[in-house]
């Protein structure tokens, strides 16, 4: 099923639906699937990194500003709200269990990583911490909390690895 | 068991295999739980495989064969952890992670983190 929305470089997908954005587009817009019929177009800045709740009912993208979009779908109409706000660009944004909203920015030659967990049923931070890695690549969850991929450093080198924040 | 031995055995569990540095990882993901990740490498001949590991990116758990000619800068698990799809410049696979078996092959992806997508209920692969 072809979607055409020129430009658009981010998907990201729940059970019936399909979000499509991208850098280089103010909104982001919702598809049917599998029908691809388009449910509407949202206001969420150039979105770096795209997520979906399970459900459908969260939509979460995160900007170069370091803002994180939140929008409740279920909401007539769609709410908006200011989801996270890292200091610098969001390279990754994830629903996890709880519910809760994860978003990152990774290391860059000054910055370290930082990563802001938040749940979504109290609105507050779980989580807002620098984490030392020399590259980030992927969050997830685990039943201890929070996992992180990456690569960190130590006197006996750099290892590759799945670690807590 | 003597004391003795227990303790080697735990030691042993706990030692991390010294196998030099970690690999060039072109893509990585985390499964849904956490508890398994896949990492995107190309090996000495230049052809590129998947490991899937869950204690050591050396010591892959599996260990998927690929058709990828171009850096693969994609790569995600199902909800389920079941399926693994990436994606490069022109590809996109998904494979089986318990064995590799390719499920479906498209050609024409652009690529790109954050290029491909599963459906919850992994019915469908979403790909820019």
């Amino acid at each position: 099923m072809p979607i055409d929305q020129p430009s658009a470089t981010r998907v990201a997908a729940a059970l019936d639906k399909v979000a499509v954005g991208g850098p280089q587009l103010d909104k982001t817009c919702l598809y049917d699937l599998p029908s691809g019929i388009v449910q509407g177009c949202y206001q969420t800045g150039g979105a770096r990194c795209l997520a979906l709740e399970g459900s459908g009912r969260f939509l979460a993208a995160g900007r170069a500003d370091g803002q994180v979009a939140l929008l409740d779908l279920r909401a007539q109409p769609p709410a908006a709200y200011a989801g996270a706000q890292l200091a610098g660009p969001v390279d990754l944004v994830d629903f996890l269990p709880g519910p809760r909203l994860v978003a990152a920015q990774r290391p860059t030659g000054t910055d370290p990583a930082y990563v802001q967990l938040v749940r979504l049923d109290r609105g507050s931070d779980e989580l807002a911490r620098h984490i030392e890695v020399r590259r980030l690549f992927a969050l997830g969850w685990r039943r201890a909390g929070l996992a992180l991929l990456g690569e960190r450093c130590g006197e006996d080198g750099c290892r590759l690895g799945i670690f807590g924040p | 068991m003597p004391r003795w031995a227990l303790l080697a055995l735990l030691g042993c569990a706990c030692v991390r295999p010294q196998l030099g540095p970690p690999p060039q990882v072109e893509a990585a993901a985390l499964s849904p739980l956490g508890g398994l990740a896949a990492i995107a490498v190309v090996r000495a001949d230049g052809l590129r495989e998947i490991r899937l590991w869950s204690r050591w990116p050396e010591v892959p758990d599996a260990t998927l064969p690929t058709l990828h000619r171009s850096p693969i800068d994609a790569l995600l698990f199902s909800p389920s952890g079941a399926l693994i799809a990436s994606a490069g410049l022109g590809e996109l696979l998904v494979q089986r992670a318990s064995d590799g078996v390719i499920v479906r092959a498209e050609p024409g992806a652009p690529g790109g983190e954050g290029s491909i997508a599963f459906s919850s209920d992994a019915h469908f692969v979403v790909s820019t």
